[in-house]
């Protein structure tokens, strides 16, 4: 078995890298290796010898990795890009409701030492005690935690489409506009009836959720700057 | 040389001059014309090839030239209508440049 020469171990490369394109990966596949061929036997009928024509061929057609990220782009439709985004911020949602019940959950736990064997306050006839409110926050922890993790984990799995330019400022505009509701919602009276909208998901929801709002605002704004910022040589 | 923002413009010229064509041809068209000048790493071509077919204004299918199978652009009637319109936009940005600029080299400048 003689070894691969550099087309072969940049198509490889490529291959690699366009998993999951579907029929455009393929066909752009099969355009690099066509171009990659035709560029080195031209090469080879001008006198070049063979090794140095495919590393010269190679060198002028750009880095795999950048050649497959144009691609991808190129490539994705709005369909694939919806999915893709709805999946990510599905993903992190469902990080972010786990943390907040976590949080619900240590308070819980921080209560039950203090004042082991209490009813949590509550104005139903069947008040659960706390350490049942500690098991069912907990659950509810790890059930988010699995699921968010799930969603995140298998879109680096899968490798869909790239999240669309629009998506940084869109979330920090949302992350805005929400950031007061969540943030003043928790911590108002006026406002504190939002903690029963959502009170299964534990007293800090609000207030927490309002926090990761803030931050993700700063994060999606600077995100979308360097997204602006980045160089797209040639990118047409 | 940086080709950001007039890749497009390049290609459907070159589509535009050679009719149908592969990637390989409008490359070494590009090259050919601009003597040189534009000195893009060459993958990055098909993804624009790509984009362009994405967006309605090239069309492309396989096709055996010299007994290879090769994947062949060509301009649509959109293509068309787009060309014209960037070549417009082109020469009147090329003029206004060309009047800030100058013709001649600055003095004090290399």
């Amino acid at each position: 078995m003689t070894e691969p020469d550099s087309v072969e171990r940049y198509l490889d490369d490529l291959f690699d890298r366009l998993s999951g394109t579907g029929g455009a990966g393929r066909r752009a596949l099969a355009e690099a290796e066509e171009h990659l061929r035709d560029d080195v036997a031209e090469a080879v009928s001008r006198g070049v010898p063979a090794d140095l024509a495919a590393r010269e061929a190679v060198a002028r057609f750009g880095r795999a990795a950048d050649l497959a990220r144009r691609l991808r782009r190129a490539n994705r439709s709005h369909r694939a890009l919806a999915l893709s985004s709805g999946w990510l911020v599905a993903g992190w949602a469902s990080a972010i409701v786990a943390l907040s019940f976590l949080l619900t959950a240590v308070d819980r736990l921080v209560e039950l030492r203090r004042t082991p064997g209490n009813a949590v306050e509550c104005a139903s006839t069947t008040c659960p005690t706390q350490t049942q409110a500690l098991e069912h926050y907990l659950a509810l922890t790890v059930g988010f935690g699995l699921l968010g993790a799930g969603l995140l984990l298998a879109r680096r799995v899968v490798r869909p489409v790239p999240v669309p330019a629009a998506l940084p400022i869109l979330t920090a505009v949302v992350s805005a506009l929400l950031t007061p509701v969540f943030l003043f919602g928790a911590l108002s009276p006026v406002l504190s009836d939002l903690n029963l909208l959502v009170g299964s998901a534990g007293i800090y929801f609000t207030l927490f959720v309002g926090v990761v709002l803030g931050a993700a605002t700063l994060a999606s704004a600077g995100w979308a700057i360097a997204v602006r910022r980045r160089p797209a040589v040639a990118a047409g | 040389m940086d080709l950001r923002g007039h890749l497009d413009l390049l290609l459907l010229t070159a589509l535009h001059d050679l009719g149908a064509a592969h990637g390989y041809s409008v490359i070494v068209r590009l090259r050919e014309r601009s003597e040189g000048a534009f000195d893009l790493p060459e993958g990055t071509v098909y993804p624009a090839l790509h984009r362009l077919e994405r967006d309605g204004l090239v069309a492309s299918e396989w096709a055996t030239v010299a007994s290879r199978r090769r994947r062949v652009y060509r301009l649509t009637p959109d293509g068309r209508a787009t060309l014209r319109a960037k070549r417009r936009e082109w020469r009147v940005f090329a003029a206004g440049m060309g009047a800030v600029i100058g013709p001649t080299p600055m003095e004090g400048l290399t």
